[in-house]
């Protein structure tokens, strides 16, 4: 079982986006996937095609009739919404806890999406568990995780670079900048591209909508990059 | 149409009195082909439907009976208008058609059947069978495993009688006699003609079959072929009573010891090529040496040096231990600013003595690193040069030189002029494909001025870089060696340079290298000397001795003239016995070369780039091995670009005067052929195949002196990498970069449709983990191939775009794949039509005053050529 745990650094990196297309891709890598929302704003349903005014989701629903609330997109990615009710800390991490009895298989992949002021101390996390930080190559990122490092808070997370764009000399610095600096930044990174945007208004996931786009070589990069590390720990 | 009606009517109205109306339609319908789809006038008309009647006496009448396929039978005669003459035109394609037969020419692919000659490939074909068969039936008896481990060939290899020395000796000095008896035994003509039939059939049906083994015995064959030929030629050939024939066959005779000498040095020196890889440097990058990189310069410009140095900059070694020194014999200020601009040294010196060797050993007062890397200026190494070599010298503390290939990115003048560029290996590549490589196993690889890494202490050891002679580099390494320093070779393009541009250029850069051979050859001679093995001195000597070929390569050229103008008997041996010694020996050396050297030079290729140079290092060799210390190193000018065909008439001269006497020899030979005598007409028809040989050869240099027009300045480089097209819409598409040169891009989209003329795109190529952005504009779109157009670069985007082109490792590695094995057949195919090529520019070229002559010379003999008889057209073709 291979849990990793998707937050932004802040508001609108595209954590969200990130974890549906790489759901999407493991699934037609022939892994099997599920996704569960912790975050009340409960969006990442929408990337899957859910129904939107199907409120329902782990919140709204007692422990035993989880499986109602259990969707599953035309790819086989299996997800939970979060549902309308917000959730406490205490609920994410008890349903954390519990995750290993949803899934039935142990080679499973469950991306957790997370509220970006979430971090894998408050979760209550294992060694084994991976926390992945999605940010921009901006000065308000870099600023952010100066202030992280300062605070030695960024010890068991990693970075992960969505939306670059060489093309813009600033993004270039930075990210040559982190690469040094930081230790835990992975060498894969997700191109800019329109279409991970507006796939939503196709009820898809970018990574189904552009067959020439290079993110498509990005989440595979991911992907390997991933399964790696998991050989790594393991052995 | 008035006139259609009127003469029609007549005519009908005159014919009705004798012919059936079926005939008077057909005729009708003729005369209206003839008229109104031909256009030819009323007179033309009639005439040519009575003619009609006569044709359709001789053919089948279905045969003609579509309108259009009249003209497939007469195809010199035009659709709509009549010449004067074609009424003979007819006649003489009428008689034709009807004496011979007049099926159409068939296909290529279908094979013609008719010919008697068509036994001979069958007959092979029904041996080959047999043979397979029996091999295969002999296998199977054997039993099915085949052992590789005790072949007959290693049994007897491995067999420990061979540690005897004196058994080994013994053998040695046996088959050694054996094969002086075979060389000088004298043999009937029959004897002869069974030697020579055996050692071609041993050879031919060693052809197919791969590795060393065979090479060698063909090797074996060849040499001892051709020392027999040349014993023979010592010993019966020589006519002592007339001595102006034994002066001229003393001269042909000399002319045959040295390409003999040559050949024998060449099959020495390229029988085992050693392939040498790359050394892994040692994982603690303490251990790796400091490196300097030299990039001498005198006359270029600062574009051509830019890229140079751009890259050197950018080589994959530790900052700490990398300095790249500009070293501008020109002390030019742009050079200095340039320098500073990068972060690269600039050094200059008071003098210019020694030319490019003193510029070199000035630089070493005032660098320390421990190797030097030496880079042309126009030769850009990729970032992985310093990887690939430097092991070399950590792994062996001997070892003075690592010389890597020198590439070239540009077509050279001869691949320029043929229109060959990436289809015939040039002439470099036998050298830095095979020869170098050959070298490497006798440890005998030398500097060859560019694109290698050097040992400092080597230098100093001999006192620095040789200023003797004018090709310093091949000195430098000869001296080294002296010294007992090893060096080495490693077969992988790691730089890539611009090629002369023009025939002139390359001439003059080959007459400094043929002036500077000599110059080692008489002033340091490889063959004596201390510190040298023997196999050293063959290959030096070999290199050295090469560019004497001027003289030989004239002689070779003129020999068949002696007979047919002067009667003189220079080869002293009835038509038989010559027939039987030269022709089975040439075949055998080709072969045989065509097999070792056929990657990287295909066959009679090699004689039209001597040719070329033959006249122009006559000179410099023969002053230079009298007068060594005369001439100056001259530059080679690089870059040029000439805005349209010309033909070089300079320095075509020499082949034109040598392509006119040959010509004459051949006319004189036709014109003699009557008057001859059985005897004389035998030796008179070698000599004119001989000079038809000459003409071919000596046409293809014509051809080589057209100048064609370049006007690109910056070239397109072919490559294959992957990138992505950042849209103005905000997607990305992953392409893949097909070619580049210094201000596009071009590439292939994974469909079609996705880009548009003129938009305005980002190209993202990435180098290692990093990756650069280049704004450009789409100049045009052809399905899904793209040119880009690069935006005005700045001095800080110019570097990474030359970072991620020229300097990729992989940049030039694919070079050797374009070629195929050499096919001899099909390049003398080749050849012949380079060779027409060749006379029919020089024609297009004449000067303004015989133009016209030639002009009418040519429409002339064009129009007696259409009234040749012609086979009919097929009615596909049409």
């Amino acid at each position: 079982m291979k849990r990793i745990f998707f937050s932004g650094l802040k508001g609108g990196v595209g954590s969200t986006t990130t974890l549906a297309n790489l759901a999407s891709a493991l699934v037609q890598a022939g892994e099997s996937v599920t996704c569960i929302d912790l975050d009340s704003k409960n969006e990442l349903r929408l990337h899957f095609a859910h129904q939107w005014d199907d409120l329902s989701g782990w919140s709204t629903q007692e422990k035993q009739t989880l499986a109602q609330v259990a969707f599953a997109d035309a790819d086989g990615v299996k997800f939970i919404p979060h549902g309308y009710k917000p959730s406490t800390l205490k609920e994410k991490k008890q349903l954390i806890s519990e995750s290993k009895n949803i899934v039935f298989n142990d080679n499973e992949w469950i991306l957790f999406d997370v509220p970006n002021y979430a971090n894998a101390e408050s979760l209550n996390l294992k060694q084994d568990d991976f926390f992945l930080r999605i940010v921009n190559c901006d000065v308000n990122c870099h600023s952010l995780i100066s202030q992280k490092t300062l605070m030695q808070q960024n010890s068991d997370e990693h970075f992960l670079i969505n939306r670059f764009n060489s093309a813009v000399d600033i993004e270039v610095e930075i990210a040559r900048l982190w690469r040094k600096q930081l230790t835990n930044i992975l060498p894969v990174f997700i191109h800019q591209d329109e279409i991970l945007k507006e796939a939503l208004a196709y009820k898809n996931v970018g990574y189904n909508c552009a067959p020439f786009s290079v993110i498509k070589d990005d989440f595979h990069a991911l992907i390997s990059w991933l399964k790696l590390h998991y050989s790594k720990a393991t052995s | 149409m008035k006139t259609l009606n009127y003469s029609s009517i007549s005519l009908l109205l005159f014919f009705s009195f004798f012919l059936t109306p079926k005939a008077i339609n057909w005729l009708e319908q003729r005369y209206k082909f003839f008229f109104q789809n031909c256009g030819y006038s009323v007179f033309n008309s009639v005439i040519l439907t009575f003619i009609s009647i006569f044709i359709f006496g001789i053919f089948k009448a279905e045969k003609l009976s579509d309108k259009s396929s009249f003209f497939l039978y007469y195809p010199q005669l035009r659709h709509n208008e009549v010449r004067p003459g074609d009424w003979l035109r007819l006649l003489i394609q009428t008689i034709y058609l009807a004496l011979f037969h007049n099926k159409a020419r068939a296909k290529r692919k279908e094979k013609s059947t008719h010919s008697i000659w068509f036994i001979v490939p069958a007959f092979l074909k029904l041996l080959s069978k047999i043979d397979s068969a029996i091999s295969a039936s002999v296998r199977h008896r054997l039993g099915k495993q085949y052992n590789t481990e005790k072949t007959l060939f290693k049994v007897i290899a491995k067999a420990s009688v061979w540690d005897n020395k004196l058994f080994r000796n013994t053998v040695l000095i046996l088959l050694f006699t054996f094969l002086v008896v075979l060389i000088t035994v004298p043999f009937s003509l029959t004897a002869q003609a069974i030697f020579m039939g055996l050692i071609l059939f041993v050879a031919y049906s060693l052809r197919g079959i791969e590795g060393r083994m065979p090479t060698m015995i063909m090797v074996t064959l060849s040499v001892t072929i051709s020392s027999r030929y040349m014993w023979w030629r010592i010993t019966e050939t020589l006519n002592w009573d007339d001595p102006f024939a034994l002066f001229l066959g003393f001269g042909l005779l000399a002319a045959e010891l040295y390409a003999w000498l040559i050949l024998i040095l060449g099959f020495f020196q390229t029988i085992h090529p050693l392939k040498r890889k790359p050394v892994v440097l040692p994982k603690n990058m303490d251990l790796w040496p400091s490196v300097d990189v030299y990039i001498p310069t005198y006359n270029e410009p600062l574009s051509v040096v830019k890229p140079t140095v751009i890259a050197a900059l950018a080589l994959d070694w530790p900052a700490d231990k990398l300095n790249i020194y500009i070293l501008d014999d020109g002390k030019r200020d742009e050079f200095r600013q340039f320098a500073e601009q990068v972060g690269a040294n600039y050094l200059i010196r008071p003098d210019n003595k020694h030319a490019k060797a003193g510029n070199l050993n000035h630089a070493m007062q005032y660098t320390d690193g421990e190797l030097i890397a030496i880079f042309d200026c126009d030769h850009i190494p990729v970032r992985s040069f310093l990887q690939m070599t430097v092991g070399q010298f950590v792994s062996n503390d001997k070892m003075c030189l690592v010389q890597t290939p020198h590439h070239f990115f540009s077509a050279d003048p001869f691949e320029k002029n043929l229109d060959n560029f990436s289809k015939v290996p040039n002439e470099n590549m036998l050298f830095y494909g095979l020869i170098q490589d050959g070298n490497d196993m006798w440890d005998a690889t030398f500097f060859c001025g560019s694109c290698a890494v050097i040992k400092r202490s080597a230098i100093e050891d001999i006192g620095g870089f040789a200023f003797e002679t004018v090709t310093e580099d091949a000195h430098t390494a000869l001296k080294m060696q002296r010294k007992g320093y090893q060096t080495s070779y490693i077969n992988l393009p790691q730089a890539a340079g611009l090629a002369t541009d023009s025939l002139s250029t390359h001439v003059g850069q080959r007459i400094r290298w043929a002036r500077g051979m000599a110059q080692i050859f008489r002033l340091d001679n490889p063959v004596f000397g201390k510190g040298l093995s023997l196999a050293q001195r063959l290959c030096y000597l070999n290199a050295t001795l090469h560019f004497f070929a001027g003289i030989p390569r004239i002689i070779f050229l003129t020999a068949p003239l002696a007979f047919i103008f002067f009667d003189a008997y220079i080869i002293y041996a009835p038509f038989l016995a010559i027939l039987l010694y030269v022709v089975p020996s040439l075949i055998q050396i080709k072969v045989t070369n065509s097999r070792i050297q056929g990657k990287w030079r295909y066959s009679f290729w090699g004689e039209v780039y001597e040719t070329v140079l033959a006249w122009y290092i006559l000179k410099p060799t023969t002053i230079a091995l009298f007068m060594p210390h005369k001439g100056k190193f001259n530059v080679t000018e690089k870059g040029g670009l000439n805005d349209k065909d010309y033909y070089d008439w300079d320095i075509s001269k020499p082949y034109i005067v040598l392509a006119l006497i040959n010509f004459i020899g051949l006319v004189v030979g036709f014109g003699r052929f009557g008057i001859s005598d059985s005897v004389q007409m035998g030796i008179l028809l070698i000599s004119m195949a001989w000079s038809l040989y000459n003409l071919i050869i000596i046409g293809a240099a014509i051809c080589v002196a057209t100048e064609a027009r370049q006007v690109r300045k910056s070239h397109r480089i072919g490559c294959d990498f992957p990138a992505i097209i950042y849209t103005p819409g905000g997607h990305t598409i992953k392409v893949t970069v097909t070619d580049f040169s210094n201000s596009g891009v071009g590439i292939t989209l994974p469909t079609e449709g996705l880009l548009n003329q003129g938009e305005k795109v980002e190209l993202l190529i990435s180098r290692g983990r990093k990756q650069f952005a280049f704004k450009t504009d789409i100049v045009n779109v052809t399905k899904s191939r793209v040119g880009l157009r690069l935006h005005e670069l700045t001095p800080e985007k110019e570097r990474e775009y030359i970072e991620c082109t020229f300097c990729r490792a992989d940049a030039w590695l694919s070079w050797e794949e374009n070629f195929s094995h050499d096919l001899p057949s099909e390049n003398f195919k080749l050849i012949v039509r380079v060779s027409l090529r060749g006379f029919k520019s020089l024609f297009l070229h004449a000067p303004d005053k015989i133009k016209p002559i030639i002009k009418t010379l040519i429409s002339f003999l064009e129009s007696i050529g259409t009234f040749l008889p012609r086979k009919p057209i097929r009615k596909d073709e049409a």
